[in-house]
């Protein structure tokens, strides 16, 4: 309908810069509840501010107006004069689910959506109220933001203005279609589209019925290609029109329920009739005769005027638009719960940034392609001996081969992308469930700077999506029932990353009722997917994994959370498709731990690179606690074990060959200072004797495949700068070694600041 | 092309032939990714003693297996001739030193001979046969055979080995 002042470019950076403030004040929002004050409420302040500029200056005067009254909130609520009680936050919520749907509008058809933006307003005007407001007072209100806004947004109204003219202009395309839609509606029935027709009135009392049909014309015209409207769209448009009745003609690849569930989001509607056209009835006239489906609330004269199909018509291919209806119906004015559950897997930006270092190494790298090839192009013209040119050639291709390995390794690397960008959405959703399931859930995040490739990451959010409704709704118990039990009324569901010897754990935990393996069991058994016989030489974990086949739902009830037909079975084939396994263990009345575990080969860690004898080592960095020069006089034996003394506790000293073997073994010089790294691992801590210290660097991990087994202490390999590979130390398994070896590994005292 | 012609290739198979303490080695070309030269290999600890380390080859990290220590063999052969066999088995890549690569051969599987045990000297579990060519005798391994045999059973008896007598 309308185009901006905006080039594709602007376009796309505006998309993508509102996206971000949009999640930043989402995730913020959700803090709010827990007590979070000021610098949050700031933070979410800055970011409805950036996005109200940015929308004005493109033109996008609903987003501005509803980004401006949610300041105006925000204000009130810095300065005290209102409390971010949960229905001022749900309100707040719905505002940037709007304006995130309204993006996604924005991105798909360059136009701002108007759908229902009143209503939100409304509602963040007095919130609470829902949605009681007077239609005056919302009038009012917009009014009064616009002018506001107008003033702030240089233009902003104008080139609203300004669009509004683009109609007129196909009026002549329009009217030469005229009449022609029976035709048309004809071909779509008689090659099986569907043809429905819809009949909506808008309640006597409601303010600009105009607007209201402009919005559920909107709606329609969504769901597929719109033959007919009457009255006429463009009086619709224009606003001015007195029509509290609406009769439109739709080809869409939608049902008819689906698009009534959409038109629901329209405000003031008090009726909606429709139904199918079949061959007969779009030869023989509109509607006569055939049994509206349906509900009818009231019957409304409507004041036919000649057909006239619509600038969508004329200007879309026939085909419906597949898929959008599901879309549609899933989207906001729902209630909490329903709300929790419709959020599905939260979509993981289709754009990585990049880092300017990353994109100069790229740089770099494909300028050495290009001076590799062109000595290979030299190489073709000079006369050379053939053992020369052979050495050159060697030269050359090895060059090359690095290159091209650093090339591979720099892309990956752009590709990785921390799991805050999937888990970051998650506090929403677990606000959302737990309010709508009257359970308290503290939820906790951690790891979430562990990084993925950013393929793994599409994969695995639909199954944390599973998992966390799962924990909510069927791990967690009801406030009462837990208090009952001796625990505290709210529950704990845990998020967590982090990596291990081989791989990535993610983790959901929770500190519920836990899974009976009995129950799980005789469920199975009743669903004929094991015999008894079978069943009872399960042992617990493996009668628990029973969960994961197809066809079971532990839950007796199904609700509108958890029992939405997608199986933990489907969980098991995402994660399986990326190589990962999952799994759950359980202690009845303590809680339940689903764990996901993905391989490492794409993983990315920081790295201090030590050498000993000719070999390099890379300790993941998070492991390192201290590195310190240590003299033989800080040395002291204890029942045969050498430690020192630091971090307030004793340390055990080791040197890689008493783990590794001779070959592995530091020097130490008895005169002067050595080299010692204070790791912690999973284990403990201990201090390892190392020869030099190389320096850090980010690393990708690499499985060894092949040696047959798991090298104690070993997690992978990394390849170096000059191509070499560096063997990781898995600190944990190291410690683990060392113990065996008889010293006495401990926990660190206390936690200590990282430090070097 | 006739019969006999499809039967004669049928009955040929290719072979990579290398050289290994100054008798020659074949290993069927299907088995073999690709032949490299020897680059800088990153030690492992607490792996058996055949197995040299490993190597960043484009990217993978892969075992590299001296076959002379493999068969028992001292030291020996010139360090510029020598080479690496990189071979697949199952989804598993690594790769074996010998001590250079002589040339691809085509080889009837007529001039195949189960291997006697006198003019061997590595274990015949690991050889299918022996080729006989003009003067040449050649060695035909299966190098699948070679790498996965026992070589777990290695390791963990490697791994004890080092326990006790750090223990002691």
């Amino acid at each position: 309908m309308s185009t901006f002042e905006l080039t594709p470019e602007e376009m796309e950076l505006f998309l993508q810069e509102a996206t971000e403030q949009v999640d930043t004040m989402e995730e913020l929002l959700v803090t709010l509840e827990g007590g979070a004050g000021g610098e949050a409420l700031d933070a979410i302040f800055r970011a409805a501010h950036t996005l109200k500029g940015g929308a004005a200056t493109a033109g996008m005067t609903n987003t501005a107006e509803l980004t401006h009254v949610l300041e105006s909130l925000l204000d009130e609520i810095r300065a005290g004069e209102r409390v971010a009680d949960p229905d001022t936050v749900d309100a707040l919520l719905d505002a940037v689910d709007w304006l995130r749907t309204n993006l996604r509008t924005i991105e798909q058809s360059g136009v701002e959506s108007d759908a229902d933006v009143t209503s939100i307003i409304a509602r963040l005007q007095a919130p609470g109220a829902d949605g009681a407001v007077s239609g005056d007072a919302v009038e009012s209100g917009r009014g009064r933001d616009a002018a506001d806004v107008a003033a702030e947004g240089a233009g902003a109204r104008d080139e609203a203005a300004a669009t509004a003219e683009g109609p007129a202009s196909e009026k002549s395309e329009r009217e030469a279609m005229a009449g022609d839609w029976r035709q048309v509606a004809h071909d779509a029935a008689a090659v099986g589209q569907r043809v429905l027709q819809f009949d909506l009135h808008i309640e006597a009392e409601a303010p600009m019925p105009s607007i209201r049909l402009y919005q559920a014309l909107m709606v329609l015209a969504e769901h597929g290609r719109l033959l007919l409207v009457e009255p006429d769209q463009q009086e619709i448009e224009s606003g001015v029109s007195d029509h509290r009745e609406m009769r439109a003609v739709l080809v869409t690849g939608s049902d008819g329920e689906t698009v009534e569930a959409a038109l629901q989001e329209v405000s003031h509607l008090q009726s909606v009739r429709w139904q199918t056209l079949g061959v007969a009835e779009a030869d023989g006239g509109v509607g006569e005769g055939t049994d509206p489906q349906g509900r009818v609330v009231a019957d409304g004269d409507g004041t036919l005027q000649p057909p006239a199909p619509t600038e969508e018509a004329a200007a879309q291919p026939a085909e419906p638009i597949p898929g959008e209806g599901v879309q549609r119906a899933a989207a906001p004015a729902e209630a909490a719960v329903q709300r929790g559950a419709a959020v599905g897997a939260p979509p993981v930006a289709d754009t990585v940034r990049v880092s300017v270092q990353v994109l100069d190494r790229l740089m770099n790298l494909v300028g050495e392609l290009v001076i590799d090839r062109t000595r290979l192009a030299r190489l073709g013209r000079v006369e050379l001996p053939v053992q020369t040119l052979r050495e050159e050639l060697s030269h050359v291709g090895d060059h090359l081969s690095r290159i091209t390995t650093d090339l591979q390794d720099a892309i990956m690397n752009a590709r990785m992308v921390p799991l805050e960008t999937l888990f970051r959405r998650f506090p929403r959703m677990v606000r959302d469930l737990s309010r709508g399931l009257d359970k308290q859930v503290n939820f906790e995040v951690v790891g979430e700077d562990t990084e993925l490739d950013r393929a793994v990451i599409e994969h695995i959010g639909d199954p944390l999506v599973h998992m966390i409704r799962n924990a909510i709704d069927h791990g967690l118990e009801s406030p009462l029932e837990r208090q009952r039990a001796g625990k505290p009324a709210a529950g704990t569901v845990t998020l967590s990353a982090h990596h291990r010897e081989n791989h990535i754990y993610i983790e959901v935990e929770d500190d519920g009722r836990g899974i009976d393996p009995e129950r799980v069991k005789r469920s199975a058994i009743d669903k004929g997917l094991i015999s008894p016989e079978q069943a009872a030489q399960l042992i617990d974990s493996e009668a628990l994994n029973l969960l994961f086949l197809p066809g079971f739902s532990t839950s007796g009830e199904v609700t509108a959370v958890s029992g939405r037909g997608v199986g933990l079975d489907v969980v098991r084939r995402n994660i399986e498709r990326v190589n990962g396994t999952v799994s759950v263990s359980s202690d009845l009345g303590l809680g339940t731990r689903w764990t996901i575990r993905l391989p490492l080969t794409l993983a990315i860690v920081q790295a201090l690179l030590i050498g000993v004898r000719e070999s390099v080592f890379a300790i993941p960095l998070d492991s390192v606690m201290e590195i310190v020069q240590i003299e033989s006089s800080e040395v002291h034996t204890v029942s045969g074990r050498t430690v020192i003394t630091g971090r307030e506790q004793v340390i055990p000293l080791i040197n890689p060959g008493e783990v590794w073997g001779e070959s592995f073994r530091a020097a130490w010089d008895e005169e002067g200072r050595n080299h010692v790294v204070i790791l912690q691992g999973a284990g403990g801590v201990l201090a390892l004797n190392v020869d030099n210290l190389i320096g850090e660097q980010e690393t990708v991990i690499k499985a060894i495949d092949g040696l047959g087994g798991q090298v104690p202490g070993i997690s992978g390999a990394s390849i170096l700068g000059d191509g070499s590979v560096a063997l990781i130390i898995d600190v944990t398994g190291f410690t683990q070694e060392v113990r065996e070896l008889g010293y006495s590994v401990r926990e660190a005292r206390r936690r200590h600041d990282r430090s070097a | 092309m006739s019969r006999t012609g499809v039967q004669a290739v049928a009955r040929q198979r290719q072979m990579v032939v290398f050289e290994l303490e100054n008798e020659l080695y074949g290993v069927d070309i299907h088995q073999v990714q690709e032949i490299i030269r020897v680059p800088a290999i990153t030690h492992v600890p607490r792996t058996p003693d055949f197995v040299e380390g490993v190597i960043n080859l484009r990217g993978n990290v892969i075992p590299i297996l001296d076959l002379r220590k493999r068969f028992g063999f001292g030291p020996g052969g010139d360090d510029n001739d020598k080479r690496i066999v990189v071979v697949e088995m199952g989804d598993k890549t690594l790769g074996v030193i010998v001590d250079a690569v002589t040339e691809v051969l085509l080889v009837d599987e007529d001039a195949v001979e189960p291997p006697s045990p006198y003019i061997v000297t590595v274990d015949s579990q690991y050889i299918v046969g022996v080729a006989r060519l003009k003067e040449q005798l050649i060695i035909v391994l299966d190098l699948n055979q070679v790498l996965s045999m026992g070589e777990r059973d290695d390791l963990t008896r490697m791994e004890r080995e080092k326990r006790a007598d750090v223990d002691l």
